[in-house]
């Protein structure tokens, strides 16, 4: 077959199953402000936590966190039928109900940066795998990644020096405050705004804040990725439900050494509920 | 070749086609409003920072808005005979309501909130290819670049509605404080069934502050709920009616709140497929 050419093509693909789940069980309360983006990186579960990054390093499917699909032979491609996410309203550890999902492929991170720290801190991320249907960075995504509380947050203007798809190097800021709270691991994710007329991004050389962000170094970092899908909830229950098949839209196609990684938007503070859950569904075909 | 068959929209959201293959067009959206919502506003997105890109400003004279225009969403023109169709949007919105994709057709900008004499705006043909160039199914509405006065005022319109009759009349009620990013609908007048351009605006009196308004026209591609803060809905080509994409859309997002809401995140996912 030399693609999903037809609805019998495809049809025929479901007959073997290609189905991987998640679910995440946090161990510190993943408190943040309603709306914003939370990631699921190093919380524990399945898969596991990842470990906290260090260096800027490129990620791939044998990233430890990353979601497991089974290898696919060379020469074969995955494609994502239907997309699937609810969660439990809160408890002790997951305060808002996850509502939103976004499956991202995790191309590049960095952590170690300090919040004590107004010089400039050097990122420098490696190049961009060759999985993107663009080496120029054009569709990637940049966020500022926290990993630790901190104790005496404050908000500061965080300046980031990167290159764009068109090899630019441009400066972009973002408002940023770690989360508080006696050093523990903690993450979420601050969506980086493109610079003014910028388009995309292949690189980040440096990191600078306006001044100390807190009393303690905490750890935060920046990640480069790649939006596979994202799926909202509808229904506003105490089990919210997002799931999506592929005439809504998904058969997104998903390299076979992407990193997924799952991020949530928690909706307001509701009462009950199960941990966090969801799945992907693909199907695989000759490419 | 046009997208005809079921096979046809499978194969070009997968780039099965069988001339020019083209792997599908996906782009992650997040733009971060930096207002507070009021209920049942229009919230204009076109100044939100994220990606993609900001605008910076308001063109000042009538400008034809394209994707190439600082703040629309860049993406490659359909190959060979090929034409580009939208084919999957999800969204989720820090407020209850509505995201609306629009293409923006045309914008103008620099009018005074204090000037009380007919300020020009001298909108411009309406793009052909994007929209019933007669302005049938084109909105217009005033747009806020910079926050106005205390004081509301009334603000006449003189414009050509769809037949081509000229100097009729429409007016709107700027309120108190109109914050930047806000939008309000300049609707034709009674018994007209649409607007093809608008020739100038005349305020009341003064708001009290100079700001920066225009004035702006778009063509509604979608209009989808976020039933909840923190969810949302997604759909795909069927229920998007598959709509063609010009390769000069310029593709702009607006909130409609259902309740005031802090500043917070608009995410959204956007496919344009080929065939």
């Amino acid at each position: 077959m030399a693609g999903i050419n037809s609805m019998e093509a495809l049809l025929a693909l479901y007959t073997v199953e290609d189905r991987v789940d998640w679910l995440k069980t946090p161990t510190v309360a993943l408190d943040n402000v309603t709306g914003t983006l939370l990631s699921t990186w190093a919380v524990p579960g399945v898969p596991d936590a990842a470990a906290i990054p260090g260096a800027a390093a490129t990620c791939s499917s044998s990233t430890p966190g990353a979601l497991p699909f089974r290898a696919i032979t060379a020469g074969k491609k995955r494609y994502i039928t239907t997309g699937q996410g609810t969660g439990r309203r809160p408890g002790v550890n997951f305060p808002n109900s996850p509502d939103t999902f976004l499956y991202y492929d995790r191309l590049v991170e960095a952590g170690g940066l300090s919040c004590t720290v107004t010089t400039a801190q050097t990122v420098n991320t490696p190049t961009l795998p060759a999985r993107l249907n663009s080496s120029t960075g054009v569709d990637v995504e940049a966020f500022l990644e926290n990993y630790q509380t901190v104790t005496t947050p404050a908000t500061v203007t965080a300046t980031i020096v990167y290159t764009d798809s068109t090899n630019s190097s441009r400066t972009t800021t973002v408002s940023f405050t770690p989360p508080a709270g006696a050093a523990t691991t903690k993450t979420f994710v601050l969506p980086i705004p493109a610079a003014a007329g910028a388009v995309g991004w292949k690189s980040i050389q440096t990191v600078q804040l306006s001044g100390a962000a807190a009393a303690t170094a905490g750890n935060f970092g920046v990640t480069l990725a790649y939006r596979i899908l994202m799926t909202p909830s509808t229904v506003n229950s105490r089990l919210p439900n997002a799931q999506y098949g592929p005439m809504d839209g998904c058969l997104a196609p998903i390299h076979d050494d992407a990193c997924v990684w799952i991020v949530v938007i928690e909706a307001s503070a509701q009462s009950g509920g199960q941990p966090p859950y969801g799945g992907l569904l693909g199907v695989v075909v000759e490419s | 070749m046009a997208i005809a068959t079921t096979n046809d929209l499978i194969a070009a959201m997968t780039g099965a086609q069988t001339s020019n293959p083209t792997v599908p067009q996906r782009f992650g959206i997040v733009k971060t409003q930096a207002f507070t919502t009021i209920a049942g506003g229009y919230e204009s997105m076109w100044l939100a920072t994220g990606t993609p890109t900001a605008a910076t400003g308001g063109p000042g004279a009538w400008a034809t808005q394209t994707s190439a225009t600082v703040g629309g969403l860049v993406f490659t023109a359909p190959a060979g005979s090929h034409t580009l169709y939208l084919s999957r949007l999800a969204s989720s919105w820090i407020s209850v309501g509505n995201v609306i994709l629009y293409d923006r057709l045309g914008a103008m900008s620099g009018l005074s909130g204090t000037s009380v004499a007919a300020q020009n705006i001298n909108s411009g043909a309406l793009p052909s290819g994007r929209c019933d160039t007669t302005g049938i199914g084109v909105d217009w509405f005033v747009e806020v670049y910079t926050t106005l006065g205390v004081t509301p005022r009334t603000l006449t319109f003189s414009y050509t509605d769809d037949t081509g009759a000229t100097g009729l009349s429409t007016a709107v009620t700027i309120p108190a404080s109109m914050p930047q990013g806000r939008l309000l609908p300049i609707l034709p007048g009674a018994g007209k069934k649409g607007i093809k351009s608008i020739e100038t605006g005349t305020l009341s009196g003064t708001t009290g502050t100079v700001g920066d308004f225009g004035v702006t026209a778009g063509r509604k591609m979608y209009l989808q709920f976020t039933p909840y803060v923190g969810g949302g809905d997604a759909r795909g080509p069927m229920e998007l009616g598959l709509p063609a994409i010009n390769s000069n859309t310029c593709f702009w997002f607006v909130g409609v709140s259902n309740a005031a809401a802090a500043n917070g995140n608009l995410l959204a996912d956007l496919t344009l497929i080929e065939g």
